[in-house]
């Protein structure tokens, strides 16, 4: 398939309607002959039985696929787009995207059931990303639209994305602010308990447009009755909705996983510590804290990544951020600037979550490592 | 020691406990046992504070328990709680230094003190020190426990249904080390219980409660041989001659025993011995490994397994009787820490005891 389907389009400027072509006419020497030598070795793998020779070898050829269809793809937009076509650009299509696919199937599969060391499952995982990001660094991919995209829009770009990052953060921050204790009072008061999950679940039900469409009528209005909320910026559009219904939407996982964390200590631990003599604050800090720190993390952990998504839409009342590409691309009907815009969100999204990943396995004692693995 | 003047507890509607008097002596073991709900747990939570009394006085060592604060008092004081509650984040040796921690003694003294505990209630220091409570056996989460209790080395115990989750074989091997460290280190006890052998064989004075109020405070002895009411001898049983015996250990009833190296257990002839007397064979290092049983070629020997037959000191007469009666021979060895054979308990011995009480 990946041999088969157009590899690769071109286009003469950029809204122009695509031209694509087949691995095999693109002019080139032994390239597809190097990518099609893999495909076949990755059948032939794929046919053999398991093993950890096997396992190493299928890790070994799904990586050299991506490599080697990136090398075919570049090697292509430096014969396509010549001095002659001074807005020419390549953009990967049908076989580019299965090739990277496919390694990505080969990698992951083998590297799940695999009994390495963590370390080095992760930096298998992340080389594709180091080749993808060391061939943008060297220019080799400068004829790619969505790279001409970006290129066009540098500056732009590290603004938007600063935005996208901190528009994000504000809003998990004060979700930990709000959440945090909002989930220890509905655990401590039988009372609250269902008020505060009917809210915070209500909440996430919303549609995320809507959220922060809703923001926009009435704090248009405060900010017309406050002329002090008007000088700090709060207005119907811009970053203060935004900020509001990002915090709102990062919420639940926050409340429901504090309270979740404390409902799990068991009451003889708790009764223990004070049986022992523990001050209020000796408790909370060797038997608590110890044990609900990780669940609440991981809460933090499905909030960052949620909001990291969610920032894309809070472009559509002014807030700025990565959205702001997506919804230009979308007006001018140019899917290679929507991709550049989409593509970092993912990437954050994902190295943020490996990140709180590591984080949370840092801070889980050991006793309790079993069980949250 | 502890006093209880008048005690009452209300929950609500509820009075789990009814003005209840009684007091312990310091260096002794009382257990408190009755029905389920009577407030066994109530009583013994009133103590360190975990739970305040509605009205009366509880004193320790003439102090009124509620004068003191409520932490400091309770890190004077050891508490056994029977669902255990080990800290499931921390290893044993953290586990067992965590009263210590909160009193600021430094580390090392800390972890010297686990280990010493470690030893104390027979778990190896090297294999155990590092291990998480989800690494450990029922059994041995409770003796954890225990041993966390005595690491700040309070004159007072506090122990609810220690051994309640212990399969009953168990739960005699760590009774039999509870008296060995009672011996040892005579702390103040208060003991709950639901089994009335674990009361008879620990306590030195027991408290049967029904309904929050007290029935019968007495020694074990007493409570079996004089039971106050009828509720008292539905509550003992009709086999109380039987459950005399968990009041008397082995120790006061050890015979001598003959003995022979397994080598020289060929050659053996009858001394002339009364048809009473066992002939214990014992293995290299002297550890018990069989018995010799005449037979019409001679004698033979018949292969034991130690912990199957045997007694220690501390046991009870009842079980060294349910040792002879299971393994169908006329005396039970009693054994060291090495399987060595230090003498034997016969049957005419028991039979004597049980006629003395009746
Ligand atoms: N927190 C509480 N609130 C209301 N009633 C309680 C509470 N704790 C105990 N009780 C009641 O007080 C009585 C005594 O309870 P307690 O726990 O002292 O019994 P116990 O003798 O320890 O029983 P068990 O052998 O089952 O542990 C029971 O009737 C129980 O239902
Ligand atoms: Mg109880």
């Amino acid at each position: 398939m990946a041999l088969l389907l157009p590899f690769i389009e071109f286009k003469p400027n950029r809204v122009a309607e695509g031209d694509p072509f087949h691995l095999w006419h693109l002019g080139l020497t032994w390239e597809p002959w190097l990518l099609a030598a893999i495909v076949t070795a990755a059948l032939l793998l794929a046919l053999s039985g398991e093993g950890p020779r096997v396992r190493a070898a299928k890790v070994a050829v799904g990586s050299a696929l991506f490599a080697a269809a990136l090398l075919v793809a570049l090697r292509a937009g430096a014969i396509l787009v010549t001095e002659a076509t001074p807005f020419g650009r390549v953009g990967p299509i049908g076989g580019f995207w299965i090739s990277a696919l496919a390694s990505f199937l080969i990698v992951e599969g083998s590297l799940r059931t695999a009994s390495w060391n963590p370390m080095i499952k992760g930096a298998i995982r992340v080389l594709p990303l180091a080749i993808a990001a060391g061939a943008l660094a060297s220019g080799a991919l400068d004829s790619f639209a969505m790279v001409q995209e970006y290129i066009n829009r540098a500056d732009r770009f590290s603004q938007e994305l600063t935005t996208h990052l901190r528009l994000a953060a504000f809003a998990v921050m004060a979700a930990v602010v709000i959440g945090v204790p909002l989930g220890i009072v509905a655990w401590k008061r039988r009372l609250l308990e269902r008020p505060v999950f009917t809210l915070v679940n209500t909440i996430q039900t919303v549609p995320s447009l809507a959220l922060f469409g809703l923001m926009i009528a009435p704090l248009a209005l405060l900010s017309r009755q406050f002329p002090l909320l008007r000088a700090i910026g709060v207005q119907g559009i811009g970053a203060a909705p935004a900020l509001i219904a990002l915090t709102l939407y990062a919420l639940l996982p926050i409340v429901r996983n504090t309270y979740t964390s404390l409902s799990v200590i068991p009451n003889a631990v708790i009764e223990a510590g004070n049986g022992m003599g523990m001050s209020r604050r000796q408790l909370l800090r060797f038997v608590e804290a110890p044990l609900s720190v990780p669940i609440i993390l991981s809460g933090i952990r499905t909030s960052v990544v949620q909001a990291i998504g969610n920032t894309t839409v809070a472009a559509l009342i002014g807030a700025g951020g990565l959205g702001v590409f997506v919804f230009q691309g979308l007006g001018q009907a140019a899917p290679d600037l929507i991709v550049m815009g989409v593509i970092p969100i993912i990437l954050l999204a994902v190295l943020i979550d490996r990140g709180m990943a590591l984080l949370i396995g840092l801070v889980t004692p050991p006793g309790l490592r079993k069980d949250t693995l | 020691m502890i006093e209880f003047s008048c005690v009452t507890k209300h929950y609500g509607d509820i009075t789990a406990v009814d003005s209840v008097s009684f007091s312990v002596e310091d260096g002794q073991v009382c257990v408190l046992i009755g029905p389920s709900g009577c407030g066994k747990t109530t009583t013994l939570k009133m103590v360190n504070r975990m739970l305040d009394a509605s009205s009366g006085e509880i004193s320790i060592n003439g102090r009124n328990v509620s004068e003191l604060a409520a932490e400091q008092l309770r890190r004077g004081i050891g508490y056994v709680i029977q669902s255990v509650g080990l800290l499931p984040h921390m290893n044993v040796r953290d586990n067992i230094a965590i009263v210590q921690r909160l009193k600021r003694v430094d580390r090392r003294q800390r972890y010297r003190r686990a280990d010493d505990l470690l030893e104390l209630i027979g778990l190896d220091p090297e294999q155990y020190r590092l291990k998480h409570p989800h690494e450990l056996s029922g059994g041995e989460a409770q003796r954890i426990g225990v041993a966390r209790a005595l690491a700040a080395d309070p004159p007072i115990l506090l122990m609810d249904e220690p051994f309640g989750a212990v399969d009953p074989l168990n739960r005699e091997v760590l009774q039999t080390e509870f008296l060995r460290l009672q011996r040892a280190l005579k702390k103040t006890v208060l003991f709950v219980t639901h089994d009335l052998d674990e009361a008879i064989r620990l306590g030195d004075t027991i408290i049967l409660m029904k309904d929050g109020q007290i029935v019968q405070h007495d020694s074990p002895e007493r409570i079996l041989a004089a039971p106050r009411n009828q509720f008292v001898r539905d509550f003992v049983g009709a086999d109380r001659a039987l459950k005399r015996l968990s009041c008397f250990p082995v120790e006061g009833y050890i015979r001598e025993a003959q003995q022979i190296a397994d080598q020289d257990a060929a050659s053996f002839s009858n001394g002339g011995r009364g048809p009473d007397s066992v002939v214990w064979v014992y293995g290299a290092d002297r550890a018990l490994v069989g018995m010799l049983q005449r037979s019409p070629s001679g004698y033979k020997v018949i292969t034991l397994k130690p912990e199957e037959v045997g007694v220690v000191p501390l046991s009870s007469m009842k079980e060294a009787l349910s040792r002879l009666l299971g393994q169908g021979i006329r005396a039970v060895p009693v054994l060291d820490q090495r399987n060595c054979v230090v003498g034997e308990i016969r049957l005419p011995d028991i039979e004597e005891l049980n006629q003395a009480a009746l």
